[in-house]
């Protein structure tokens, strides 16, 4: 039964307030009370960041690094200038859960800022987030403003010796700044374009210094581990995945929307939430996390769980929580030029593989949708694909070349139909359209 | 104590230093791993991803360029991941670079042709259209073919890093990155063509060389800079068949301890020069006032006759020699040897110097230390220095010395742009020189509570002065460098003196950054006075001589009072051995001789610290000229002296090398700081463009000089004396009758009462004289 879930329990929980972005509100549900109590000395850094592994939260950026064995990496003891990032960067096609974080509960993430930044011992932390979120940017600003009038930031927070400088500031809307070395890389002033690790952002980050970059919802959720304890925490979600994820659903479905749940929560039962496939058609694909991981077919993911090892043994993963469904009307060579055409305009031009690769992609699926391609493509959009995977700085090649090839793995039929013919198996899509 | 760590590069052990890169590792035990992005003095990017290694254990290939070894690393350069990963990276650079090799100026040389050879496949399965990206316009010396841009981003770094000027840039992104300046405004760097060598393909190639050669027609000679005391060692490539006979290019020939692998825009494009149409090709003899071609053969015995003739008519002093400062150590140890022999000691080559009186305390070559030294140095006093433009390589060193935190402050009439951050600048007015450092010399014996040796005490003392003061006080490891504005400043030895004081003080370095390829040679080479009796440059024309023998001199544009003198030779005989044809040579001599350029002898220089390096002829000489030693040889031969039978030049190193390097005396200082006549001074600047005959003929170099160097400078104070308001345009300069329309900048980095001349306009007047302003519409 869909009452049974639980939603907006960690980052959304303030969503059920009238003006739920005010300090007013955010104070009424007990919003600030673990910042306060971390000046007061009441909790110390290392319980902190226990509780945070022992929570079993994961990035929830993408990658899904444990977050409390990476805030782990700076020793705050170790002198000099260390820095916090929060990556509002929310780029991935699909996701769209951080905005309303920043729109309509920015405090919270201020407190979980500021709590993250104490605990690695940075004293100056940045918002970056990307360059169409002016609304959200200026929710954060007033926040934050606010915040600081009530001098929870700032120099000598609320008069003891801690002081915590927050920034917010926008980008310029590229896709690749969500790339946690090409944002330190925006940050100095430079064109956005991830640096080769090692070295880690940890030991040598923005301005050379020890730099911690965090997700937006992983930072937020940190204020709501450490006021219910690591074990509520971590028993909301499954055995592995602690917690609660916002999906984004978007595509074929009734009611596209974002959704914090429960990890571990199904496939199933996401769907209803959304009112179930648009026009009462069947699932034909999904891709779970954002549009550069892999894409599951709809029958293998009716049966998944929304979790990070669920979707792992649906060979994908959760990603950013971006839900793309498709249903059965839906060409899937359309559907991953689409997603080429996307990489293809986003790549930064650093790696040859991926600057000539992404669009030699995208020009031998144009031909295939023009009914100029060849069976053979296939096989070579596959070659290509595996050409780039793995050899790039960044992750950028693995997310161009997942969506490539999964969507040929699951319907090669579709790609060789379409080549063959010269039009797609689907009928009512135009062609080269 | 550097750690050592064993790793196996294909099976093979290998101890090497812990902390370096794989690809260095490879590289010092000779195992090739190919490479684009990655360049021994550039920072890593690991962008082309070409030298992409299997390392056992690492599910993916990784970068050689940026994986550092570690205890037990095994490397696998040739393994089928590798080899797998090598083609696909091949594949890609391959899909937009148009392979019009036939038509590439790189063909040949090219590092994408040989990876693609060694290390790609042989079909691509891209059958697509190509980018073609646009052209931009990088000034005279580089050419661009941007289409064949493989975004390896060298270009890009070497701007930040090396140069210490952002000129190129990566524009767009993805497939639509693009190498350009954004700006289109084309390269301004002294370094500039040293992208050219970095390119591995042909997107960036040498303009003057563009079409006219195959890198594999050429041959090879090594050789050395004849512009600059740095001494960069350079290799000249010729072609030398029935049909061509010439200087094709120059390419830097890698020295870690002089000019590592760097070479500057002057000496990579100066070869020009020496195929320039204006060379003299014949010896030629003026009689009744009409020039005569003439052989050798009948040159030699009239000239020998009409020196002994001199000799008895007028005394052997009554006879001068001056040799331009880039002449070889040859050159300048048998002119004064043929000179010193019929009894002349008044030699010289510093042309533009008017003061001498400090000659027997200056050091034999310019640096104290050697040139990769420069470096290690904590503090740079540049004092009416601008290395950059001069010494390009040396400023790099001192940019090294910058990055690594050392601090420099610069005094100068006029702020030049440096191309590393300076800590302080200050502007002294050009007729305040000697004052401002005794004042400085009187503060600190003040500050360390020295007794005064300078016994004059200044009346006030400014606030700048007492600053700078301290600052070079308190520095440590501090190297004082003198420009080319002290040497021809009317009291250079005073100011010379007062600062070798103060360097003796603090015990700092000095180095002076003399002209020419070869001052230092001069010295050595004994082309100075050196005797009582000798003229220095100065005396032999403020009492005129009968005779001069000029050696790669053009007075016009390398002597101080450029008018006084030529006006001097028109009456006296002259013997000019020289390079090019010019009416003003034709005008003042009365022999000329035909001499080679460096590129077409072999002989000998001697740097500024010191280091004598010799190089050989790349091709023949140009029509029948001769090496300049050879042309003073045959002099001496015919006039039966001893002691010249010279088989090579060799022979003359030989002998120079046995002759004991004079002494140097005490510093002394000055009784009194002596005031100059006007107010407003105006500065010579000579242009490094322009600083000798080679390099004033190539026409690729001559086009690159910037508007603004063209300009004439001075700054608000000087502009409201002369009521001129506009920031920028043109004026009059007059002086008596003289009055020529020039080109003026308003500069605020100019110091007071000094106005900054280039030298085209510059040689049309008496140094020091008077020059009033006046704008056009006035």
């Amino acid at each position: 039964m869909t009452n049974a879930i639980k939603q907006n329990q960690v980052c959304y929980r303030t969503f059920h307030l009238d003006q739920p972005w005010s300090l007013e509100s955010y104070e009424k549900i007990g919003g600030y009370k673990i910042w306060k109590s971390v000046v007061a000395g009441e909790i110390k850094p290392d319980f902190i960041i226990q509780s945070i592994k022992d929570s079993m939260l994961m990035g929830r950026g993408g990658a899904g690094f444990p977050t409390g064995l990476k805030m782990g990496f700076v020793n705050r003891d170790k002198p000099g200038q260390k820095y916090l990032v929060c990556n509002s960067d929310e780029s991935e096609p699909g996701t769209s859960k951080d905005r309303f974080i920043l729109s309509k509960n920015p405090h919270q993430l201020i407190e979980g800022m500021a709590i993250a930044a104490y605990t690695m011992g940075a004293t100056v932390a940045y918002n970056y987030m990307r360059g169409e979120f002016m609304h959200e940017f200026n929710q954060c600003e007033k926040a934050l403003q606010e915040a600081k009038e009530a001098g929870l930031i700032g120099h000598h927070v609320l008069g003891s010796k801690i002081s915590i400088q927050i920034h917010n500031l926008i980008g310029a809307g590229a896709y690749i700044v969500g790339e946690e070395t090409a944002m330190l890389e925006s940050l100095e002033g430079k064109r956005a374009m991830p640096r080769y690790k090692p070295p880690f952002p940890a030991n040598y980050g923005l301005y050379g210094k020890p730099t911690t970059v965090n997700n937006t919802e992983s930072l937020a959720s940190i204020p709501v581990i450490l006021e219910k304890g690591a074990e509520w925490f971590k028993s909301l979600g499954t055995e592995k995945s602690g917690g609660t994820k916002i999906f984004s659903v978007s595509g074929h479905v009734a009611k596209p929307g974002v959704f914090e749940l429960p990890l571990g929560t199904s496939f199933k039962d996401l769907l209803k939430l959304c009112g179930g496939i648009r026009n009462n058609r069947g699932c034909k694909a999904v891709i779970p996390g954002g549009s550069s991981m892999k894409v599951v077919p709809g029958k293998t993911m009716l049966g998944a769980e929304m979790s990070y090892e669920g979707m792992k043994a649906v060979n994908s993963a959760i990603g950013s929580g971006g839900v793309i469904v498709m249903d059965d009307c839906t060409c899937m060579v359309h559907a991953l030029t689409c997603i080429v055409k996307f990489y293809r305009d986003e790549s930064c031009g650093q790696c040859t593989p991926c600057r000539e690769g992404t669009g030699w992609l995208h020009e031998m699926l144009l031909d295939i949708l023009s009914g100029k391609g060849k069976v053979e493509d296939v096989d070579r959009l596959v070659d290509v694909a595996n050409k780039i995977e793995g050899r790039t700085i960044c992750a950028f090649g693995e997310a161009v070349a997942w969506p490539v090839q999964s969507f040929i793995e699951h319907f090669r039929d579709e790609f060789v139909y379409f080549c063959r013919n010269g039009e797609s198996m689907i009928s009512g899509t135009k062609n080269g359209k | 104590m550097v750690n050592k760590v064993n790793i196996f590069i294909d099976n093979k052990p290998i101890t090497c230093d812990a902390g370096i890169t794989v690809i260095k590792a490879a590289d010092d035990a000779g195992i090739y791993i190919p490479r684009f992005c990655y360049h021994e003095k550039l920072s890593v990017v690991a962008n082309c991803r070409m030298c992409l290694v299997e390392v056992v254990g690492v599910p993916k290939t990784l970068p050689a360029c940026a994986t550092y070894v570690t205890d037990g690393m095994r490397v696998l350069t040739r393994s089928s991941k590798t080899l797998e990963s090598q083609k696909a990276v091949m594949e890609f650079l391959l899909i937009n670079h148009p392979l019009d090799c036939p038509i590439c100026d790189q063909g040949g040389e090219c590092e994408l042709q040989d990876i693609s050879m060694g290390f790609g496949t042989d079909i691509s399965q891209y059958t697509k259209g190509k980018r073609v990206v646009d052209d931009e316009d990088l000034g005279p010396l580089v050419a661009t073919d941007m289409t064949r841009c493989i975004q390896c981003t060298r270009c890009v770094r070497f701007g930040t890093e090396i140069a210490g000027i952002e000129e190129l840039g990566t524009l767009n992104r993805g497939g639509l990155m693009e190498i350009g300046t954004y700006l289109k405004k084309g390269l301004k760097s002294e370094l500039s063509g040293n992208v050219i060598d970095l390119c591995p393909v042909g997107a960036l190639t040498s303009k003057p060389y563009r079409f006219n050669g195959r890198s594999w027609g050429f041959k090879q000679y090594a050789s050395v800079s004849f512009h600059d005391g740095v001494g960069s060692n350079l290799f000249l490539h010729s072609i030398h068949n029935g049909l061509q006979h010439n200087i094709m290019r120059v390419v830097p020939k890698s020295n870690e301890s002089i000019n590592e692998n760097w070479l500057s825009d002057r000496d990579r494009f100066s070869y020009e020069g020496v195929m320039d149409k204006q060379r003299l090709t014949h010896p030629m003899i003026k009689t009744n006032g009409e020039w005569k071609q003439t052989s050798w053969e009948s040159v030699l015995p009239y000239l020998a006759d009409c020196i002994t003739q001199t000799v008895q008519n007028y005394q052997a002093k009554n006879i001068a020699s001056i040799a331009h400062p880039s002449s070889t150590n040859e050159e300048f140890w048998l002119l004064q040897q043929l000179m010193r022999k019929i009894g002349c000691d008044n030699l010289d080559h510093r042309l533009r110097q008017e003061d001498f009186s400090d000659t027997d305390q200056m050091p034999h070559h310019g640096l104290p230390v050697k040139i990769n030294e420069i470096e290690h140095f904590s503090t740079f006093v540049l004092i009416g220095a601008n290395p950059r433009n001069h010494q390009p390589l040396l400023n790099h060193r001192i940019k090294k010395g910058i990055h690594h935190g050392a601090q420099c402050i610069q005094v100068n009439s006029s702020i030049n742009e440096p191309n590393f951050p300076i800590a302080q600048n200050i502007l002294v007015p050009y007729s305040q020189w000697a004052d401002f450092f005794s004042k400085v010399l009187y503060t600190l014996c003040e500050m360390k509570k020295i007794t005064h040796r300078l016994k004059i005490k200044p009346k006030e003392i400014s606030k700048e002065i007492t600053e700078f003061t301290k600052t070079i006080a308190k520095h440590k490891k501090t190297i004082f460098l003198l420009g080319p504005i002290i040497n021809e400043h009317p009291h250079a030895s005073i100011i010379r003196q007062i600062i070798r004081e103060i360097t003796l003080i603090l015990e700092c370095e000095i180095a002076y950054l003399t002209e020419g390829a070869n001052a230092s040679g001069a010295v050595l080479a004994g082309m100075l006075p050196n005797t009582p009796n000798g003229m220095n440059f100065k005396q032999m024309f403020d009492t005129p001589r009968k005779l001069y023998w000029l050696q790669n001199v053009e007075p016009l544009h390398d002597c101080a009072h450029p008018d006084k003198i030529i006006d001097i030779l028109t009456k006296a005989f002259v013997i000019s051995c020289n390079r090019y044809d010019s009416p003003e040579l034709r005008a003042y001599s009365d022999i000329i001789l035909p001499i080679c350029t460096p590129a077409e002898m072999g002989g000998s220089f001697t740097n500024l610290e010191g280091k004598i390096q010799r190089f050989n002829a790349a091709i023949k000489p140009i029509g029948e000229s001769k090496a300049g030693w050879k042309v003073i040889a045959a002099v001496a031969k015919t006039m039966v002296m001893d002691g010249f039978q010279y088989t090579n030049s060799q022979d003359i190193q030989n002998e120079i090398e046995t002759v004991e390097t004079p002494s140097i005396s005490e510093n002394t200082l000055p009784k009194k700081i002596p005031q100059l006549p006007h107010p407003i001074m105006w500065v010579h600047d000579v242009h490094e463009l322009k600083v000798d005959d080679i390099v004033r003929h190539a026409n690729a170099l001559q086009t690159s000089i910037s508007t603004e160097r063209q300009a004439v400078r001075f700054n608000k104070e000087i502009a409201e004396s002369f009521k001129i308001f506009d920031e920028s345009g043109l004026l009059y300069l007059t002086f008596g009758k003289k009055s020529i329309k020039v080109p003026y900048i308003i500069d605020e980095n100019t110091a007071n009462d000094t106005m900054i001349i280039p030298d085209t306009y510059a040689i049309h007047f008496p140094r020091h004289c008077p020059i009033k302003l006046r704008a056009v519409d006035a």
